[in-house]
């Protein structure tokens, strides 16, 4: 991995239309940003479709990025991930439903080994917070965030009504933000 | 904390963080949307969800795509194109690659004629140079797309050809935005696939000594198309 500083000169120059920064954007964040889709998606040729899409859309908007007052990192994961929920959704529109029981497990995050990425304070932070929740309550948050699942997909994975679900998750996401403000 | 407050429309930061996560149904979403747009104490928070939550992502493996994505997509942003790939100005039109537009629009008048084949955009600051080669022809075209020498001075574009140290001059960028197109020999446009080249600050009429003198404001790989 690149340092924030290097990947920051590379969407620069992207805004500018230099296709050798572009192309070392690719190199430096590709494996991060297709583990990213592909969790989402958990199928490798739909997540190449995405992670094409991803690129594109990084090209043509890399102006954009200053806006958002984003790490450089945070802002390419937030663009991979919307686009992969996206394709997602669109699936779910046209009545293919996910068999939730072919994802993954949530492992319990270990060491995180991006931690010069993702400022290090920042994930110790929220992790702290994650913990003060019940394990069932953070690990919905972890899956909406990391799997893309919508509150239908959550109360099936946790076996409660959806109203309690989305009840449940609103107060993680409450009890979150109290935390992370205090 | 009852039911009713959790779903009071003052409810702001979970609903955002709702947003992030991507929970709201089509209806929700497009109504936090339709506030989101003027709204920055909204935005602010949508932004410090995308922040925390992006932490998540730290605890995942890298996963590598498969080689031939990268040529695909590199494919998708390329410029000038000759023939069959005439069809990707349509998509810089609807993007707002005005860089690209303008080189697209210099090069149009060549779309019968073959197209270059190598090209290289040199970039810094609010300098932006291109130059693209067509071997058919032996024909270089050198833009100035944004940017202008210092004052009292030139811009000169050099070659460094694979494998080698020594620059070798392609002559003197236009000095106002615009381009020029000149018959370089054909041993030299030999050396530009795989080169890299580079834009230096001369003297008006160019380094006196056929090696760069001032300082190199830019430099790139050439790029197939």
């Amino acid at each position: 991995m690149r340092t924030r500083a290097e990947i920051e000169q590379m969407i620069a120059r992207i805004a500018l239309k230099d296709r050798h920064a572009f192309s070392e954007l690719y190199d430096a964040t590709n494996g991060k940003l297709f583990g990213v889709v592909l969790r989402v998606l958990n199928n490798r040729a739909e997540a190449e479709d995405v992670l094409q899409e991803v690129y594109l859309r990084i090209w043509h908007k890399a102006d954009r990025y200053v806006v958002t007052g984003h790490s450089p990192i945070t802002w390419l994961v937030t663009v991979a991930r919307n686009l992969a929920i996206d394709r997602l959704r669109a699936k779910q529109r046209q009545g293919s439903p996910r068999d939730v029981t072919d994802m993954p497990d949530l492992a319990d995050p270990g060491p995180c080994p991006e931690a010069q990425s993702i400022a290090a304070s920042e994930t110790a932070r929220l992790n702290d917070c994650l913990d003060a929740l019940e394990p069932d309550r953070k690990n919905a948050v972890r899956g909406a965030y990391l799997e893309g699942d919508s509150y239908a997909d959550l109360a099936e994975k946790f076996r409660v009504p959806l109203n309690t679900m989305r009840t449940w998750l609103r107060r993680s996401l409450i009890s979150l933000r109290d935390c992370l403000s205090a | 904390m009852t039911d009713e407050s959790d779903h009071t429309e003052d409810n702001d930061p979970a609903l955002a963080g709702e947003y992030v996560l991507r929970l709201l149904d089509a209806v929700e979403e497009a109504r936090f949307e339709a506030r989101l747009k003027d709204d920055p104490e909204l935005q602010r928070m949508v932004h410090e969800w995308e922040r925390e939550l992006a932490v998540f992502a730290g605890d995942l493996a890298e996963v590598r795509p498969s080689k031939a994505l990268k040529s695909r997509i590199m494919a998708q942003i390329a410029p000038a194109p000759s023939g069959p790939k005439r069809s990707i100005f349509g998509l810089w039109a609807s993007g707002a690659a005005a860089v690209a537009m303008v080189g697209f629009l210099a090069f149009a008048p060549l779309l019968n004629a073959p197209g270059p084949k190598f090209h290289v955009d040199l970039v810094s600051g609010d300098l932006v140079v291109a130059a693209g080669f067509i071997p058919e022809t032996d024909v270089m075209i050198v833009q100035l797309n944004q940017g202008a020498p210092r004052p009292g001075r030139a811009l000169e574009l050099w070659l460094i050809a694979d494998g080698s140290e020594t620059p070798v001059s392609l002559g003197l960028v236009p000095s106002e935005i615009g381009e020029i197109r000149v018959t370089i020999p054909a041993a030299l446009l030999a050396q530009v696939e795989g080169a890299t080249m580079a834009v230096s600050d001369e003297p008006p009429g160019g380094s006196p000594t056929g090696q760069p003198t001032g300082d190199i404001l830019a430099s790139a790989a050439v790029f197939e198309l």
